[in-house]
């Protein structure tokens, strides 16, 4: 039996885990007579050094951080199982698309009139990502407007005009095939349904509103399938490289001019500085292709918020902490985050500027953050995870197209959320 | 009661549902809903698919590792070779190491980037994909039998040193050699421990876990509910819903019951033979 208990070995080691972290806190005073602490939770590197200068200038709000590790995913479970022990956190850091399921776990503590003065130094698209139903949950963090990265020495060479259209980006695509075999401009990996929902998100209206007290699903929107399609039709043909975003591959391919350009969020600039070796100071920044010509819509791609988890007992202190984090520039910056704050000077840091060839390419992003269009995740966004991971994984070896990926995201997230007894309008 | 109040728990969230209401937000609360998580669960394909792929696994995984560690234990035991303190190490040494050690270790040698094994292949002119949609299953059952034929090596030759000398000897001066010997009277006396080994690694395949998770880091042709235990931990940790992984794990356990059942079955019959 002895194999018996090693199987279950990993599933007791992430509520000891948790256990751990929660015992890592300090216990919170009463703010009257003396500091008060707040217990933080952040997987991002870089957040201990933010917050000792914080602790060092706020004596009487101390932050406990817990470095909280893993992926997403599993920081969210951590999350579940610190709440049922009673050892969560007051603060965490996590992506917008988790933060309906968090409500519908009533893992959050409603701030709405603790941050009703921070409001305006936030973008509103990413503000509304924070508020369900009129009431806010905490304060965005990151965000992550889609723009084209590309090598602009290799387009030069090829002939490749940067194409302001997806009609001139799929004609690019050919012509970087044609005209050097084994190259592709761009990949959509089994590992890219993010990428793939803001591709979507750029054209589509949210495929999620609350709407008279019922949730209204519509995934299989015409728009949809039209950019499902146009995928499709570029993978079908050979257009795309296949490999996973994921996988240290990708920089492989990306350094060795096996891919051309990547069409991504912000976030993903100081990624490509730090991990693409090849062609350093040739690449170069442009927004994503739009659908009409002279649009300039973009769309929004990860990022996350400073959430006040259930139970906290100093809400008000917590998101003064978080929007001292979420509004200094530098802060943000070394997070390696892009901001959510509305800002009109948006410094670059050095490394990325250099990679990109001395370009202040945060003040162009800053300008495709205006133009995110808006969208809201679901209920149950965790268990469609789950479903699109494996629709792209099909996407990818031939057994699946994309417009099955939003044919089974709809019935599972209609089937989920019914089940949880949320009331659902279906499209 | 240690061991029952888990189950116990189990049994019970599982007869419950978190239910909310309107847009979902605020406390949920308890349902009672009976069999109805049961249902879902059996109705559901990804269930049978999973159960399907761990039996399949199973077949492939099973007599291969059982034979190797036959094999291993056999020439342990057979007089004739030489050195079989480095043999028994040996082969004992990677049940030593963690499963998520030796997967990561095995992860190494699939990536093809990373691997000197594919690079090799790849320099022959061969062309070879181990972490493929058909051939992954093949590379995990590779990652078991190398973690687990050491264990049942050891259990093998400690059965094969309980036969008695008396039976041993008898047979060689009836003039059977080491193969006879072995497959003929060694191999049979030992009945009992290979119905035990067989039913522990059965078990084991239902519960295959580590191994796909690790993997899954690196392919997507392992998806998330790959396996039953993978279904059960995604609907627990990532889903957030205990009650329907509290299901699907007391599934898990009748059916690991009833094959234990069957195999006792089919080895105490065997003896009465």
């Amino acid at each position: 039996m002895r194999r018996h208990k090693r199987r279950w070995a990993a599933v007791p080691a992430v509520i000891a885990a948790t256990g751990l972290l929660g015992a890592c806190g300090a216990t919170a005073e009463p703010a009257a007579d003396g500091p008060v602490t707040i217990e933080y939770w952040s997987g991002l590197q870089g957040t201990d050094v933010l917050v000792d200068e914080w602790n060092e200038a706020n004596p009487d709000i101390q932050v406990a951080l817990s470095t909280s590790d893993g992926s997403w995913g599993e920081q969210f479970a951590k999350l579940m199982a610190a709440l049922q022990s009673g050892d969560a956190p007051c603060l965490m850091l996590m992506p917008y698309d988790y933060i309906p399921s968090l409500l519908v776990a009533d893992a959050l503590t409603e701030v709405t009139d603790e941050v009703a003065g921070y409001e305006s130094d936030y973008l509103e698209s990413t503000w509304e990502l924070v508020n369900y139903a009129g009431a806010t949950y905490g304060v965005p963090s990151g965000s992550g407007p889609m723009a084209m990265y590309y090598r602009a020495d290799k387009f030069a060479e090829l002939g490749i005009e940067v194409p302001a259209t997806w009609e001139q980006f799929e004609q690019a695509a050919r012509d970087v095939s044609t005209k050097a075999p084994g190259t592709y401009l761009i990949g959509l990996g089994g590992d890219s349904h993010t990428d793939f929902i803001s591709l979507v998100g750029q054209k589509s209206d949210p495929w999620f509103e609350i709407s008279d007290d019922a949730w209204s699903v519509d995934v299989t929107n015409p728009e949809s399938e039209e950019v499902a399609d146009y995928w499709q039709r570029l993978r079908d043909e050979g257009l795309l490289n296949m490999t996973n975003r994921w996988d240290p591959t990708f920089y492989n391919d990306l350094s060795e001019g096996r891919q051309l350009a990547v069409i991504g969020g912000a976030w993903q600039a100081p990624l490509l500085a730090a991990n693409v070796s090849g062609g350093a100071g040739e690449w170069a920044i442009a927004p994503m292709p739009n659908w009409t010509e002279g649009d300039v819509a973009s769309s929004s791609n990860g990022g996350g918020a400073q959430l006040a988890i259930k139970g906290c007992e100093h809400p008000d202190e917590a998101m003064q902490f978080a929007n001292w984090l979420t509004t200094d520039m530098d802060a943000i910056l070394s997070l390696k985050s892009f901001p959510a704050m509305k800002t009109d000077q948006m410094s670059t840091p050095d490394e990325v500027k250099t990679f990109f060839g001395g370009a202040e390419i945060n003040q162009e992003l800053a300008e495709y953050a205006l133009a995110m269009r808006p969208w809201r995740y679901s209920p149950t966004w965790t268990e469609g995870m789950t479903v699109l991971g494996d629709s792209m994984a099909a996407f990818k070896d031939g057994s699946g197209t994309l417009s099955d990926l939003l044919a089974t995201l709809e019935a599972q997230q209609i089937e989920s959320m019914k089940a949880l007894g949320i009331s659902v309008t279906e499209p | 009661m240690v061991y029952l109040i888990p189950l116990g728990y189990s049994l019970v969230r599982s007869v419950f549902r978190k239910q909310t209401s309107g847009i979902g937000i605020g406390a949920p609360t308890d349902v009672f809903v009976g069999l109805a998580n049961y249902v879902d669960v059996v109705t559901s394909p990804v269930f049978w698919e999973g159960i399907l792929r761990v039996f399949g696994y199973g077949l492939i995984q099973i007599p291969v590792m059982l034979v190797v560690a036959m094999a291993i234990a056999l020439l342990i035991d057979s007089r004739a070779a030489r050195g079989r303190g480095v043999f028994r190490l040996s082969s004992f040494l990677p049940y030593a190491i963690p499963g998520i050690v030796a997967s990561l270790l095995w992860a190494y040698l699939y990536v093809p980037q990373l691997s000197p094994v594919i690079q090799l292949v790849q320099s022959w002119g061969w062309d070879i994909d181990l972490l493929g949609a058909p051939t992954v299953l093949f590379s995990i059952a590779n990652i078991a039998i190398w973690s687990w034929a050491g264990y049942n090596v050891i259990i093998y030759t400690a059965a094969l040193q309980s036969i008695p000398k008396e039976v041993i000897e008898a047979a060689q001066i009836d003039g059977a050699n080491g193969w006879v010997l072995a497959m003929r009277i060694k191999a049979p006396l030992i009945r009992g421990p290979i119905a035990l080994t067989a039913l522990l690694s059965t078990i084991g395949s239902i519960q295959l876990f580590n191994e796909p998770v690790v993997l899954r880091t690196i392919t997507t042709a392992i998806g998330a509910e790959w396996t039953p235990m993978m279904l059960a931990y995604n609907a627990t940790f990532a889903a957030n819903n205990f009650e329907r992984g509290s299901a699907i794990s007391v599934l898990i356990a009748i059916i690991a019951g009833i094959l234990a059942i069957v195999y006792r079955k089919l080895s105490t019959r065997g003896s009465e033979s």
